[in-house]
């Protein structure tokens, strides 16, 4: 065994980590400030590169209606500035939520209701071949009713007819339980590398 | 006048850049398409500064604690301050070619959030273990699911137990496919409907004005 | 004796237990590797045949968008993914991130990984870096990229970057290949809606049941499930990597889950049979 010392702060830190699992102690907490600084101290460098690489260069490149920009970035931290006003902050605000919602909204009825309805309403019979045909079918139903499961106005109706959209709640248990069993692989792939850092990377076992 | 500065023209802000988005999209005159991009660059540039907002909030919080010298967190408060400071001069000052910003980020920044992040899935097994029961034939609906799901993803396990690969993709194609375009459906009609009111201005909260203004 | 052992055993519970099996199945499998055989799947084979069809002179955008946290799982994917595009002559490749933390990761953590192949910075690949703003800035890329991009990540102007002349709009880029957690639902309205541009896409497992979906509607020319997908690519590329050697400890963890969860409906129906009588 001939470990790589090279490596041992970020071992120990991620060995400091996991005494979380037995108990919060003063070490987990010392690193846990200590990233989150860090973190937050590179995301603060990051916002003063991009600022220079979008708005510093729109103005080095002659667009200096652009300065206006700088004056709406610079009022995001309306906050600080007391309660008096704080208010300011609304007018960045609004500009980043109006695109935001501008650009959505275009594209939202094709990519998701257009294309997601062509992908469901396909042949239920006589589709390429018979297991196709039973695809088609079984996602048309599978579709139709996790739809009506969110129709909460049939679902207060009373009788028989109040009961048809829980039929969909079988499909949503389905979906859910595949995005748990992906979630759960999801932590695996997570936490595997770490355990192969401590072994192949430090340990060079 | 003042309901007008603090809530009125920031709705109309929003509205007009959301329709005008829109209607460029269906137009070609180059009019709309250009004074568009001025308003997207211009988005663009905001957010640069809105970046900045998550660390300036932490050190000003922080800073706070230390002044006030808050027991059993003043001390670590002081590590996080310290910590912002170094990494944002070394980083100012050559980036990942400074050898100080480049060590805290490789060997201090990246392996602890990976670990903080892998702790999920001990929380994972754990849940696992007390959540996941057959109590009902909907729960064994899930934990079926999301068993099939696992095993057909380990190499191990998918050659132990055959057809258990043409099972889940079956599972993930098919019936599942259904149900989540159905609930993707659902979520899009809400969220079209959200932004339908915001640009009508009927949401302030968005922006964070209340109904008093 | 009898009771000091009795009550260090009560002291135990499920969950140190459980603690203490996730450490041991993961570390068992990397310290005597497997090597079991890898089944490549559908996904992972559209997604390598949509990325081969590139031809010399072709313009892709590669969107690199992970955070800190999520590197140990999607970093090996991304890696595969990349060096796939460096390995086909010709390509350009822009480089581009939309999440805070991506740039750094990028620079220290996937560039070393990769073999440009000859492939000139400049010439034939750019780091565009981090570009705020979401959705927004996506629209405004592929709208006019010029307009808003003025710069690289490093600050030289995109005018002396010989490759930026072949990415003036969405028109003009003839593949996205994006790493991301989520399904890269915004580059399909904004690049796919107008201009058709294929998407091929690596996430997480969490965003692989609705990417499948995209898969399915033919939005999505292929999917890479997070770090099994990775492994799959590597294999497909012959440059097999931690992805790969990840494998045997994944089966392991899912056994262990899969026995906690009998584990636990066997004791409730038990119970639940004991409250019954």
């Amino acid at each position: 065994m001939n470990p790589n010392w090279s490596l041992i702060v970020p071992v120990l830190l991620t060995i400091g980590i996991y005494t979380l699992l037995v108990k919060e102690t003063k070490i987990y907490r010392f690193i846990e400030h200590l990233f989150v600084g860090t973190t937050m101290g590179y995301t603060l460098v990051v916002a003063i590169r991009t600022i220079n690489t979008t708005g510093v260069a729109q103005v080095a490149a002659g667009n200096y209606f652009y300065l206006l920009a700088f004056v709406l970035g610079i009022l995001i931290f309306a906050r600080f500035f007391g309660t008096t006003y704080s208010w300011l902050n609304r007018y960045p605000v609004s500009v980043l939520v109006g695109s935001a919602i501008g650009v959505t909204f275009r594209g939202l009825p094709e990519q998701t209701f257009i294309s997601q309805l062509r992908a469901t309403f396909l042949p239920l019979i006589g589709a390429a071949d018979p297991m196709t045909s039973f695809n088609n079918i079984v996602i048309f139903v599978s579709f139709f009713f996790s739809l009506l499961y969110f129709s909460y106005t049939i679902t207060n109706r009373p009788g028989r007819l109040g009961k048809i959209p829980n039929i969909g709640r079988y499909f949503l248990m389905l979906y859910f339980g595949a995005l748990y069993g992906n979630v759960i692989i999801q932590r695996a792939a997570m936490f595997i590398p770490r355990i192969q850092f401590l072994i192949l990377d430090f340990l060079r076992l | 006048m003042s309901v007008i500065l603090r809530k009125t023209i920031p709705s109309i802000v929003i509205g007009v850049l959301a329709v005008w988005m829109i209607v460029e999209y269906f137009t070609t005159v180059k009019f709309f398409t250009d004074i568009g991009t001025i308003f997207r660059n211009f988005a663009v540039i905001i957010a640069a500064f809105a970046v900045a907002l998550g660390g300036l909030s932490s050190l000003r919080f922080h800073t706070q604690t230390i002044i006030k010298r808050k027991a059993g967190s003043w001390e670590f408060s002081a590590v996080l301050v310290a910590a912002i400071v170094v990494m944002t001069v070394t980083g100012l000052m050559g980036w990942l070619d400074n050898p100080i910003f480049s060590y805290l980020w490789n060997q201090v920044t990246v392996p602890s959030q990976q670990t903080i992040y892998s702790l999920l899935m001990f929380y994972v097994a754990a849940a696992a273990y007390r959540a996941m029961r057959a109590s009902n034939l909907q729960a064994a609906i899930f934990m079926f699911t999301a068993i099939v799901i696992m095993l057909m993803n380990g190499p191990f396990t998918q050659a132990l137990i055959p057809g258990i690969t043409d099972l889940g993709n079956w599972i993930l194609t098919v019936p599942q496919t259904g149900a989540s375009r159905a609930y993707l459906i659902a979520c899009n009609i809400g969220i079209v409907a959200l932004f339908i009111r915001v640009i009508l201005g009927r949401e302030t909260g968005i922006i964070g004005a209340s109904k008093e203004g | 004796m009898a009771e000091e052992k009795k009550n260090w055993m009560n002291s135990i519970n499920a969950r140190q237990v459980i603690f203490a099996a996730v450490f041991i199945v993961t570390i068992v499998p990397i310290l005597f590797p497997l090597n079991l055989p890898l089944v490549i799947s559908k996904t992972t084979i559209q997604y390598y045949d949509t990325v081969q069809k590139l031809k010399s002179g072709n313009t892709v955008i590669f969107v690199w968008n992970q955070g800190t946290a999520q590197f140990g799982e999607m970093g090996p994917p991304g890696i595969a993914q990349l060096q796939q595009l460096m390995d086909i002559p010709g390509v350009k490749v822009v480089v581009i991130s939309t999440g805070a933390e991506s740039p750094g990761l990028f620079e220290s953590n996937l560039w070393p990984a990769i073999d440009p192949k000859g492939k000139e910075y400049g010439k034939d690949w750019v780091n565009l870096g981090y570009i705020p703003g979401g959705e927004t800035a996506i629209a405004a890329l592929a709208t006019d990229t010029w307009s808003l991009v003025k710069v690289d990540w490093k600050g030289t102007p995109i005018s002396q970057l010989p490759v930026m002349e072949g990415f003036k709009s969405g028109a003009d880029i003839a593949l996205i290949v994006g790493n991301q957690p989520s399904s890269g639902e915004e580059w399909q309205r904004q690049f796919q809606n107008k201009f058709k541009t294929p998407i091929v896409w690596a996430c997480v497992s969490a965003g692989y049941t609705t990417a499948l979906m995209f898969v399915n509607s033919g939005q999505l020319s292929g999917i890479l499930n997070s770090l099994r997908g990775g492994a799959e690519l590597e294999l497909l590329i012959k440059k097999p990597g931690r992805g790969v050697s990840a494998m045997d400890a994944m089966s392991n963890l899912h056994l262990l889950v899969l026995a906690t969860i009998v584990a636990s409906n066997i004791i409730y129906f038990k119970n639940r049979g004991g409250k019954k009588k």
